[in-house]
């Protein structure tokens, strides 16, 4: 970590060089930057007051929620530099993420996770993109751009009397700009390192009745170094928001995404390079009443679709022609009515029903020919009560039901009580589950050795990857946090959190034998309670209207329950001590504007990475840099910016094994606005 | 795909020298500046032309940004009888050179054409050929709404700044012909607003909220609307989005409301020989109640058709 000559010279190179060409690029470009208005004007008069939050699925300010909760907005996203979604997560107390290759993302709260991270629900609009098949969010192939995102709103810890099950160390909800707001057509184009080329085509509608917005976009890069990890993927995306009349909106939102993906690495016969096809796309359509006596009614159905084809044949050990087929699919439907009404002047109540069905098609994967299906019944209902001005309480549960589990309870409880109206202490209560995945369940991965039995089922013929041992509990959590929320200026908000978290049942590898094959991958039950303790800060400051800083901090304690030696797994280390965030964004004038992002994150050893102490990725830091100008171009507002990334120290993303450290890197985009 | 881009790229760029070219040439006209080209702009230039085309108006209309017009201005004024400014940065944008053909600025808040105006004059004395329409309420309507919703409240709380839009002796006298006491709280820099919100809350029965960019942005206001909640003390305001997000009732116009409103103005104008009218508010304008939390706070208000009859009757009257 020490900050050498080298690292020094590598800085001052890069920002001197690069940032300073952008400088110069946006200079002498043609350039009329817009004024910007010091008096009230009519934009202050129409715009939009944005309704403050939706932890129990009701609007409620960010001191009056029963959890603790961190607002990425647009504007941060933008500052960031991020170019990929997951990027941005590190802004968020406690939140981990890290790419195993430059296709595989992952976010995970405090660590605790694979490569699929599955202790986390993420929900876009309201629709659950959390995977049926193997769990966690497969977040290359989501069909959507980061231009399109109005703001992601982050519950930190359990939120299952929300959201259901899954919802276990926290939830990601992405709530999607209004067709609206994206009238007219916009165009960017990002160049950059390891063969990066992402265009984008945006076209909006702003009309009496009905706005829409269309997204086309392409991504395409050539990953990390020396790994076969690189990415075409292709989207389009697209929204159109109905007003039938004064109560009745239909939102409508349908997106596709396709393309390659690389795969493998050189060398391993298990893991040849290749591509992986994959295709997903999804159908969403919501209807929303408002009464003026009863509240607000909405009904909403999705269907979400995932395709992965990777299968190829290689030889391998002694036999000469091995089909490794890992191809999946995975499909889900899902139907939900909600009911939002309050009753007098003290009670407000959110209830709704919701039916899923998600079925999986693998066939060497769960070594079955037929559709694996997983049903859910689900009710939930949240209730906020006013007692006096300054108290507050809330209760929720979610009573729920799979084909593969019980009829589980998940209740919360908070309570809010503002000491002023800007200072807030909340304690709360709030239980959740994390059900198996399908995969985790149900999986017997066969690898057949096809020349002497296509059908892969004599003894001998195949190759046992992985096999379910089935019957696995759910995942349990229990959560006690005492928080503090204050506004403690006008431009000072502050928001800080202790949490003591129960584990229990947490799913876990084994190694199994069987008569057919031995050492086999299989999943099981952790017999232990482990306890997680956080302690965690977040701040926002305006400096003026012009300078913006966000700062997170938080600190970790993972006190795993003794484990029987044989099969032990270390889950403390991947649990990070301590990780912290700054996010600072200045605007100078004349359409310049400029951000410092700077992320720090301690030692981690990701789940999935080989069983010993110095596998342990070292602390690593983070330094990205973004300088933006706004100005005139061909009758468009156009914005051209320049980001680096990772200008300090190279450092090793998620495991240390078969990689090169990822060193600093580059974007330039071009985004242009035209009416 | 980049190609894909890049041609739809040429394809934007030689219609936009197109649209130029085309406002470039042509005999007299009425010149429409918008200050951007979203759909603010949008609702109203569309509302503003189909009013003036339903009256057999006569002349060409051509429509340009702020942005385009700030290119070549003089190419534009030519032949142009009346210029029709669009909200408050095109206001000031023909406001900069133009000092001969008339210019009717509209969708502006009264307080930033105040501001422009000053600033383009520096002295001198007031150029006639300049009027407008604004966007904003007098706030004699808002009272007048309050008292009509309300009969039961007599103190309205505002809070002043730097930059409120209406000066406290102006509030204070039409609080008083309308029979209310107007208590007034401080809020700035040094004056905070968690302090101000307890003081204004505690001494009056609704809160009026004027539009005032220095303080009131979304974040105070979210923390303005939830503490109306806590003291169950209403707040009145300037918008529709204001009530959605909880605000008790707003009186306010809409960019097709001034739309209308303006192009009836710059009917009449034309049959004046393009005499500028006073500067006015919108006679157009619509109200928006929340009988929601109306009940939630014990209130009982009639529905907003019915105050919307009753607040026009009223301004007719007066």
């Amino acid at each position: 970590m020490n900050l050498n000559i080298s690292i020094v010279t590598i800085f001052f190179r890069w920002v001197t060089g690069l940032l300073g060409g952008c400088v110069l690029v946006t200079f002498s470009v043609y350039a009329e930057t817009p004024d910007s208005p010091t008096q009230v004007t009519e934009q202050d008069i129409l715009s939009d007051i944005p309704t403050v939050l939706s932890a129990s699925r009701m609007p409620q300010p960010v001191s009056e929620a029963p959890a603790a909760i961190t607002i990425i907005d647009s504007e941060m996203i933008e500052a960031s530099g991020a170019r990929n979604l997951v990027d941005v997560f590190r802004l968020v107390p406690g939140f981990v993420t890290a790419n195993f290759d430059g296709n595989r993302a992952v976010v995970s709260p405090y660590g605790l996770s694979d490569v699929y991270s599955r202790r986390i629900q993420v929900l876009i609009d309201g629709r659950s993109v959390y995977s049926p098949d193997y769990g966690g969010v497969i977040w290359s192939d989501l069909p959507l751009a980061l231009e399109e995102i109005d703001k992601i709103e982050v519950v930190r810890g359990p939120n299952a009397a929300s959201y259901g099950a899954n919802s276990f160390l926290g939830v990601i909800n992405i709530i999607t700009k209004p067709a609206a707001v994206s009238d007219g057509v916009r165009i960017k184009y990002t160049y950059g390192r390891q063969n990066t080329q992402d265009s984008l085509l945006q076209y909006g509608y702003a009309g009496k009745r009905a706005d829409y917005r269309v997204t086309l976009g392409y991504q395409k890069d050539s990953g990390f170094e020396d790994l076969f990890d690189s990415r075409r993927t292709s989207f389009f995306n697209s929204r159109i928001d109905y007003r039938l009349s004064n109560n009745n909106t239909i939102n409508v939102y349908a997106g596709a995404l396709g393309g390659e993906i690389g795969e493998g690495k050189e060398g391993d016969a298990k893991d040849i390079p290749r591509d992986e096809h994959v295709l997903s796309n999804y159908q969403q359509v919501r209807w929303t009443y408002i009464s003026e006596n009863s509240g607000e009614y909405s009904l909403q159905y999705f269907r979400n679709y995932h395709d992965s084809r990777d299968s190829f044949v290689n030889a391998y050990g002694l036999y000469p022609v091995v089909l490794w087929d890992y191809d999946i699919t995975s499909e889900r439907h899902d139907l939900e009515f909600q009911h939002q009404v309050g009753f007098g002047s003290f009670l407000r109540l959110a209830w709704g029903v919701n039916g899923r069905i998600d079925s999986v098609t693998g066939e060497k994967i769960f070594n079955s020919n037929s559709d694996l299906e997983s049903r859910l019944s689900r009710a939930f209902v949240n209730s906020e009560w006013h007692v006096g001005r300054d108290l507050l309480f809330h209760f929720g549960t979610v009573v729920e039901r799979t084909t593969i589990t019980d009829t589980e309870f998940s209740p919360r409880t908070a309570v809010n009580y503002h000491i002023t109206p800007l200072h807030t202490i909340r304690a709360s209560y709030s239980e959740s589950t994390r059900n198996p995945t399908l995969v985790e369940e149900k999986a017997e991965i066969r690898i057949c050795a096809i020349s002497s039995d296509p059908s892969c089922t004599a003894i001998g013929s195949y190759f046992v990857a992985s096999r379910s041992r089935g019957g696995l509990n759910p995942e349990r959590i229990a959560s006690r946090d005492i928080g503090y929320y204050g506004q403690i200026t006008n431009s000072l908000q502050l928001d800080i959190r202790l949490s003591r978290k129960k584990l229990k049942y947490l799913i876990d590898w084994t190694l199994d034998n069987y008569p057919d094959a031995l050492d086999v991958l299989g999943y099981s039950n952790r017999d232990v309670t482990d306890i997680l303790e956080i302690a965690e800060l977040q701040s926002t400051y305006s400096l003026d209207s012009n300078s913006k800083l966000a700062i997170s901090y938080a600190y970790m304690d993972f006190e795993g329950g003794r484990y029987p030696e044989a099969n032990k797994r270390f889950y403390t280390p991947s649990v990070p001590r301590q990780m912290a965030s700054l996010l600072a964004v200045h605007n100078f004038g004349q359409g310049y504007k400029g951000s410092i992002g700077y992320y720090l994150l301690d030692r981690i050893r990701h789940l999935d990475t080989e069983d010993s102490t110095d596998t342990s990725l070292d602390p690593r830091r983070q330094l990205d840099l973004r300088l933006s100008r706004q100005f005139m171009l061909a009758g468009s507002e156009a914005t051209i910016s320049c980001v680096l990334q990772n200008v300090l120290d190279d450092y090793y993303e998620y495991q240390e094994t078969d990689r090169k450290p990822i060193s600093a890197r580059y974007y330039v985009t071009l985004a242009m606005k035209f009416w | 795909m980049p190609f894909l881009v890049i041609r739809a790229l040429m394809i934007l760029v030689a219609l936009f020298w197109l649209e130029k070219s085309a406002a470039a040439n042509g005999e007299e006209r009425l010149l429409v500046v918008i200050s951007d080209n979203n759909s603010i702009y949008k609702k109203f230039t569309s509302t503003f032309q189909s009013v003036l085309n339903a009256h057999d108006f006569g002349l060409p209309v051509d429509v340009v940004t702020a942005w385009s017009y700030r290119r070549t201005p003089a190419e534009y004024l030519e032949k142009t009888l009346l210029v029709v400014s669009v909200g408050a940065k095109a206001t000031e944008e023909v406001m900069r050179g133009n000092r001969e053909i008339p210019l009717y600025a509209t969708l502006i808040p009264r307080q930033a054409f105040k501001g422009i105006t000053a600033q383009g004059q520096s002295g001198k004395p007031p150029n006639t050929k300049i009027s407008a329409v604004f966007l904003d309420q007098p706030v004699s309507r808002q009272f007048n709404l309050i008292k009509l919703a309300l009969p039961q409240v007599r103190r309205i709380g505002m809070f002043t700044g730097s930059s409120v839009t209406v000066p406290q002796n102006l509030a204070e006298e039409e609080a008083g012909k309308a029979g209310f006491s107007l208590v007034t709280e401080k809020l700035g820099q040094n004056y905070p607003l968690a302090t101000a919100i307890d003081r204004i809350f505690r001494k009056s029965d609704i809160l009026l909220v004027l539009p005032d960019p220095g303080i009131i942005d979304t974040k105070t206001a979210s923390t303005i609307l939830m503490s109306s909640y806590r003291y169950r003390r209403p707040v009145a305001a300037y918008s529709e989005a204001y009530v959605k997000a909880g605000a008790l009732l707003a009186v306010y116009s809409t960019p097709e409301q001034i739309g209308r409103y303006t192009a009836n103005q710059v009917l009449a104008m034309k049959k004046n020989h393009w005499i500028l009218p006073e500067e006015s508010y919108s006679t157009e304008y619509s109200i928006e109640v929340n009988h929601w939390l109306a009940r939630s706070l014990g209130l009982t208000i009639t529905t907003k058709h019915k105050l919307l009859r009753e607040l026009k009757k009223l301004e007719q009257v007066d």
